[in-house]
């Protein structure tokens, strides 16, 4: 009885001093209140500022690609929304080109499924299939995690992260997807409006009211999109025949969906749709007034053409304009790690 | 003076608590033994069963969710722990655990439940670098078996079965297996190969309704063994 009282005090002890040689500075997500409950549940994955240093490092460490060329900031550049711009489709280890546009990471926390057939469930899971990618990174996680775990930096940082230096993919998907979620936008000109601090020019606000009457119903405020899986009514390029969500779910009712792409920082994230066909806005504003087409899975709100005359395209695309958020884009915090 | 009292009464809740688990659990030995026919199944040479000739490369598989029942199938426990079996790694065939004492029937689940599957990122035998994630779309693989028929035809056999989604959900759990304080399971992969030509079916690599079908098939062919 007496050893066994003796053990579990020493066991209680040592779990004390367990809980004390490491210890990351918890850090909390942060978003205005009106905003609905993020998707990501952080009790599973605790935010830290160590987590997202270990994370932020590993987005921007070209070893996660299989000749170690290519990050997952090669497509995805901070200033720039988080997206390849200026390419159609993403390209990646030997000048590979894939099939799909590179998505925006932005505002993360509140996506139910991601890439653009929403074939990944969950945000942790998300970047197994870049790295695994032919055309992409072209490894697999068990590479990666081989190659980065004797790494003195990443042994420390992961220590720091998660209190155990032994670098997991557990830990690596878990580190990231931390960096990920901190990528949060909600300082544009459209959230400082709509907190009082400042007023639209005549101009947004008829483009405001344009996008709430015509626009709102998929790409629904604040996060500019409803996360669901929509035909826009774009043509079939006959080269990919992308059949997008169908891929996933092998029901017919999917062919030629995509995933609703938020509109936040629309301005800095060209060439736009999943293929990247569109290389301005007044493009994307034809398409929708006149480029659609039929077919048995269009978006009932598409059936008939969005009327737009072309003041009301200008007037809109200015409101468009008011979703970029310069201080998300150039936040210091998102760009390389260096220096610590 | 306030954090002492709680630390004595942490200690003695600690020291109910194990003193009460102890007294209830008992060690528990499960050895899995896939089977081609009568004989225990290797990655060595090519086994006959039966009319068919087999050559096996890979075989692994994970089971979860351990349930313990008394002996009117009342549940007394479940460990949501997942174990990841390899033909080619006779330790991970072999499971040491505890269960109740008067645990009579046990099940187990045969792949991963879908709550796991939409949870993130797991570690220990459910982390994606152990090979069976699927990178392009979410999903553990439940099961792994491949090699060739080599009679009465040569044909190559790849089958990676897993799904968690709707009517595609490949995750299955074993009828009730009587158990005392070991027990030996047995399942027969030259009866799912059997069950699996007779379809036709020689290459799974995504969720599906066959990949769904095959795996109810392959999880009912878990049965107590008498070695």
């Amino acid at each position: 009885m007496m050893k066994r009282l003796i053990m579990i005090l020493g066991f209680g002890a040592l779990l004390i001093a367990a809980s004390h040689t490491w210890q990351s500075k918890p850090l909390k997500l942060i978003y205005p209140n009106s905003w609905p409950k993020p998707a990501y549940d952080t009790d599973r994955n605790p935010l830290t500022e160590a987590g997202v240093w270990l994370g932020r490092n590993l987005f921007y460490d070209p070893a996660l690609s299989k000749d170690n060329t290519i990050s997952c900031a090669s497509c995805h550049l901070s200033f720039t929304a988080f997206t390849h711009v200026d390419h159609e489709l993403s390209h990646g280890i030997d000048d590979r080109i894939g099939t799909r546009n590179s998505p925006v990471l932005i505002n993360l926390a509140w996506n139910k499924s991601f890439m653009w057939d929403g074939a990944v469930n969950h945000l942790d899971m998300q970047a197994l299939a870049p790295i695994s990618h032919p055309n992409e990174m072209g490894s697999s996680i068990t590479e990666v995690v081989e190659k980065l775990a004797p790494n003195p930096n990443y042994k420390t940082w992961c220590f720091q992260a998660f209190g155990d230096s032994n670098l997991t993919g557990e830990y690596m998907l878990k580190a990231l997807a931390q960096f990920q979620l901190t990528l949060v936008s909600d300082n544009s000109k459209y959230d400082q409006m709509q907190r009082g601090e400042i007023t639209f020019s005549a101009q947004e606000t008829r483009g405001y009211d344009l996008f709430k009457a015509k626009c709102n119903s998929c790409h629904t405020e604040p996060l500019f999109t409803n996360g669901s899986f929509q035909n826009n009514g774009l043509s079939l390029d006959s080269l990919l025949s992308d059949s997008g969500r169908m891929m996933v779910t092998k029901n017919d009712a999917d062919n030629r969906t995509f995933k609703v792409p938020t509109l936040r920082n629309i301005e800095f994230s060209k060439p736009y749709m999943h293929d990247g066909r569109f290389k301005s806005l007044s493009q994307v504003m034809n398409h929708y007034q006149s480029g659609i087409e039929a077919s048995n899975t269009l978006a009932k709100e598409l059936e008939n053409s969005i009327a737009l005359n072309e003041n009301e395209k200008i007037d809109l695309v200015a409101f468009l304009m008011t979703l970029s958020d310069r201080e998300f884009l150039f936040n210091p915090e998102f760009g390389y790690p260096s220096g610590k | 003076m306030k954090q002492p009292i709680i630390l004595i009464i942490s200690f003695f809740l600690l020291l109910f608590l194990s003193a009460k688990s102890q007294t209830e659990q008992a060690n528990f030995r499960l050895q899995f033994v896939p089977m081609f026919g009568d004989s225990i199944a290797t990655t060595n040479g090519i086994v006959s069963a039966g009319n068919n000739n087999y050559h096996l490369s890979k075989c692994r598989f994970y089971l979860s969710n351990f349930q313990f029942f008394d002996a009117n199938q009342k549940l007394l426990s479940t460990e949501s722990k997942a174990y990841l079996l390899d033909i080619e790694d006779l330790q991970s065939l072999h499971i040491i655990t505890t269960k109740p004492k008067n645990a009579t029937y046990i099940t187990f689940g045969v792949g991963i439940d879908s709550i796991t599957n939409v949870s993130g990122a797991m570690g220990g035998a459910l982390d994606p670098t152990k090979g069976m994630y699927w990178s392009w779309q979410s999903g553990y693989i439940n099961i792994k078996l491949e090699g060739n028929f080599s009679s009465p035809h040569i044909k190559k056999f790849e089958y990676h079965l897993g799904g968690y989604a709707g009517e595609h959900a490949c995750y299955n759990t074993s009828a009730f297996i009587p158990i005392s304080d070991t027990v030996n399971i047995g399942v027969s992969l030259s009866e799912f190969l059997n069950q699996a030509e007779a379809q036709e079916t020689y290459k799974i690599m995504s969720p599906s309704a066959t990949a769904a079908q095959l795996s109810k098939a392959f999880a009912a062919l878990f049965q107590p063994l008498n070695l």
